[in-house]
């Protein structure tokens, strides 16, 4: 376990300070780790923290990387530890055919995520990767994305080299899954890019031009210089029409089709009408242009359009980060060999070992072995399920006691887990997209300033024809709603950048805007609860927890864990030796511990073994269960003496965070997987109603609560962690997944909460609430520049001048509004923690 | 004043040549990731002379 706690930023003078760890920065034990000095002049040895911290600093120091100390200015977080694994599967033929890509020249690329790359020196030290391993050519890392781009020759040495180096150095690596759909969204985000260069170029030529024909306006110009400067704007006015603004034009077809709303729609009207006319007015030379406000629209529309791309990107990079991390290998059992292979060339008919600790890659039959699985992600029970020989198991559980063989009877969608993603992609799919407050607004001016244009050419039109069609397309283009495209991308960029930096990333802008008022609907295990168990009660004997701790401290059952980490807060050091350590599945441990006969387990186990309970032990049995626990017996020498109560507690932020929601107005419910009667009583600790506490959930009535929830309530949120959640997550107004869930919740989920805190669910709220009405205030604002815009032109005063001032100007009070806005600002909401 | 004519071709090429290096470096990847590039150079002294890829 790293020491997280201990962390705290600090600037630090590495050779002088003899208390830090001369790498890490955590304080050094009372023995610490020596090195050799980096150079001759230190006045001291290094000393390291753990072996860990060592191995890492010698690695540099050997190959000449010393500078690496220099570059990082700061040890704000705790460094990398290797975990020297053998990253064997990392030469698995099917891994290479997944992750690598060859090229004709022989050279092989790979892309590996390096979750602990951070900072500047990570850059310098990653980037020298080919000192280290002879087989790499080049490594480029992407900081802002943790991504390292590896070109290497696989004749010189295998794939497992590069990883056990990068391991050694401390950056455990995890392949980036090479799919379609990210090398899309990669040409995408050129796209916008180079159109949002365009844009610029037509914007600043055309302004160029404009500022020219102002001169005629107030001092008068030669005819032919005139028309010159008009025929040139309108080139580059159509060049900006034709390529970046085509996409309005093409959004604004779709919106007349599907009579969605769409701020799309004023925009081409403008941009459309504004060019035509103003193209005929240069070649006649009589009327008014406009191209420099209408490029202004295109341009500063597209720098809105780029800004929200960008952000859904970021959100997903960090979500495809976060799932890179998650293991995704399988041991096959190749005659008798064991062999780890990627997870996804698993095949119907492999048999696959399961080690304590992993979680089952496939759906299948346990063919040999037994032992207790957590079935919580997939069901949400949170009272482990035994399984032997003959059982079927489900792709996505884990195991807990023993090494367990299964025979693998379904693969990828076919699994439970599969189909459990199926419901939830339909979810997600038939999810109504909501109308974004910016084009209900754009929706509203469309036809208020179409009905105006029309008021004008009739008022105007007694003068003349064409001075009446003047006024009124004039009076369409100062309408176009520009300040309108950027008031939701700038709002939105803001908050989310604040939300992220706070640990709570969130896919898009509209679902800040959904989160009006509603139901919070909580999963309860790993969710409201923290998903694994807690000693709570310790009835009877008390002294008897170091011989219990002594006997359960290589099991990885996580009521061993919770006894480990109860002890190791509350008791001395564990100082027997345990012998004759044996799990029972079901059931328990047994061993010799100081020359006694100890049994922990269940019930079962002891009546099992021919003990007693009566008496004392029956009390605390009484006891423990009334306080909701689930009792393990201790039984020394064939004598019950203690009973140890474990039960999965609520967080302790849960009543603060359903308080703080019920004060914003939400109500909260309870849904969840697991029995009636636990959920219930997690839900009268927490103050809920009852009514809305719903227990034994399976998937598919949790998406049937989520609809019936947002039917009554108008909007439902879930806040969810297991796969069991996935389909929810998906059905839902806003799906929140938390820290420590599966890779399903997390796909599904709207809103990840990276820091697994609950009370972050408060800061979402609140800024949310802050994001709309800064929102709103942009849109007020921007639509008072139309107004006014619309008011000069109805009546005939506006020039093209003032257009290019008002127009620039409602968009800088908009872009002013934006960035002052306070949205994600955790003072307020973490206080209550 | 007929010079104007020429500066004004000049521009134009002059943009239209801008237009076609920025859709070089955007094709390129260069402005993929622009924060990385900024950290390399911090390193690169201590490599001595070092020829360039």
């Amino acid at each position: 376990m790293a020491p997280e706690a201990v962390i705290e930023p600090r600037h630090r003078d590495s050779a002088s300070d003899a208390s830090a760890c001369d790498h890490c920065g955590n304080p050094l034990p009372e023995r610490p780790f020596v090195g050799t000095r980096l150079r001759d002049s230190d006045p001291r040895d290094r000393l390291y923290c753990c072996a860990g911290c060592q191995g890492v600093a010698e690695t540099i120091r050997e190959f000449g990387l010393e500078t690496y100390y220099e570059l990082r200015e700061r040890t704000d977080r705790a460094q990398p530890r290797p975990t020297r694994r053998d990253y064997r599967e990392f030469d698995d033929p099917a891994f290479l055919e997944r992750y690598v890509q060859r090229d004709a020249e022989g050279v092989s690329h790979v892309e590996l995520l390096l979750e602990d790359a951070h900072c500047f020196a990570c850059v310098f030290i990653l980037e020298r990767l080919p000192r280290l391993v002879p087989s790499v050519l080049r490594a480029t890392l992407d900081l802002p994305r943790r991504c390292l781009r590896i070109d290497y020759v696989a004749e010189r040495g295998p794939l497992s080299d590069v990883a056990r180096a990068l391991d050694r150095l401390g950056y455990p690596p995890h392949p980036r899954r090479r799919d379609a759909e990210r090398d899309v969204t990669r040409s995408e985000e050129r796209t916008y890019l180079f159109r949002l260069g365009i844009a610029f170029v037509c914007f600043a030529n055309a302004m160029l031009f404009a500022f020219a024909l102002y001169g005629e306006a107030f001092q008068g110009m030669a005819k032919s210089w005139s028309t010159t400067f008009r025929l040139l704007g309108a080139a580059f006015a159509i060049l900006a029409l034709a390529f970046p603004g085509r996409v309005f034009v093409r959004g604004a077809i779709a919106s007349l089709r599907t009579g969605v709303p769409h701020m799309d729609l004023p925009v081409a009207i403008a941009l459309t009408v504004g060019t035509a006319w103003g193209t005929l007015n240069a070649f006649t030379g009589r009327g008014e242009v406009y191209f420099e406000s209408l490029t202004a629209v295109i341009f500063l529309l597209s720098l809105g359009r780029y800004l929200q791309f960008r952000q859904q990107r970021a959100a997903a990079d960090a979500v495809d980060l976060l799932y890179s991390l998650t293991p995704r290998g399988a041991r096959k059992l190749e005659n008798g060999v064991e062999r780890v292979i990627p997870a996804e060339s698993i095949a119907v008919g492999d048999r696959v070992v399961v080690l304590p600790g992993e979680a089952v890659p496939a759906d299948g039959t346990i063919v040999a072995g037994a032992s207790e699985f957590d079935v919580a992600l997939l069901t949400g029970e949170s009272v482990p399920r035994a399984f032997v020989v003959g059982d079927p198991i489900a792709a996505g559980v884990t195991n807990l006691a023993t090494r367990v063989e299964v025979e693998v009877s379904a693969v990828g969608d076919d699994t439970q887990i599969g189909r459990l993603f199926a419901r939830m992609r339909r979810e997600a799919v038939s999810k109504t997209p909501i109308v974004r407050a910016a084009d209900r607004a754009a929706h509203r001016l469309v036809k208020v300033a179409l009905a105006l244009a029309l008021l004008t050419f009739a008022i105007h039109a007694r003068e003349s024809l064409t001075i009446a069609a003047e006024h009124a397309i004039a009076l369409l283009i100062v309408t176009c709603p520009c300040a309108l495209g950027l008031a939701t991308p700038l709002a939105v960029e803001a908050a989310l950048g604040r939300a992220a930096a706070s640990g709570i990333l969130v896919r898009g802008g509209d679902v800040l805007e959904r989160m009006g008022r509603g139901i919070f609907l909580f999963d309860k295990t790993g969710t409201l609860t923290l998903g694994r168990p807690r000693l709570v009660e310790v009835m009877g004997d008390r002294s008897i927890l170091r011989h219990v701790a002594s006997l359960e401290r290589e099991q990885p059952h996580p009521y061993a864990r919770a006894l480990m980490d109860y002890v190791a807060a509350n008791e001395r050091h564990v100082e027997f030796v345990a012998s004759d350590c044996r799990a029972i599945v079901g059931g328990g441990v047994r061993g010799v511990v100081d020359g006694m006969d100890w049994i922990v387990g269940s019930e079962r186990l002891i009546s099992e073994s021919g003990i007693a309970i009566e008496g004392a032990a029956r009390a605390w049995r009484e006891e423990v269960v009334e306080r909701g626990a689930s009792p393990v017996f201790v039984a020394r020498d064939g004598v019950v003496v203690a009973v140890l109560g474990f039960g999965d507690p609520v967080r302790e932020d849960a009543a603060a965070t359903i308080a703080g929601l019920r004060a914003r107005g939400f109500a909260v419910g309870l849904v969840s997987g697991d029995d009636e009667a636990i959920v219930r009583a997690v839900g009268r600790r927490l103050g809920l109603d009852p009514e809305t506490c719903v227990g034994a959930a399976t998937p598919d009535r949790k998406v049937e609560v989520v609809h019936a929830a947002a039917r009554r309530y108008g909007r439902a949120f879930m806040v969810g962690d297991g796969v069991n959640d996935a389909a929810a997550l998906a059905a839902a107004d806003v799906g929140i997944a938390i820290r420590g869930g599966a890779e399903a919740s997390m796909q599904a989920a709207d809103v990840y909460l990276a820091r697994g805190r609950l009370t972050d669910i408060l800061v979402l709220a609140t800024g949310s609430d802050r994001t709309v009405k800064v929102i709103r205030r942009n849109l007020i604002a921007s639509l008072g520049y139309n107004l006014i815009a619309a008011a000069l032109a109805a009546t005939g005063r506006i020039e093209p001048w003032m257009a290019a001032i008002l127009m620039p100007l409602s968009s800088l009070t908009v872009v002013a509004l934006s960035i002052r806005s306070k949205t994600f600002e955790e003072t307020e909401c973490s206080s209550s923690t | 004043m007929f010079v104007l004519y020429v500066t004004l071709a000049l521009a134009i090429v002059l943009v239209c040549s801008a237009v076609v290096i920025f859709r070089w470096a955007v094709r390129d990847g260069q402005l993929d990731d622009l924060v990385t590039p900024a950290a390399r150079i911090l390193g690169d002294d201590t490599d001595g002379p070092r020829s360039r890829r």
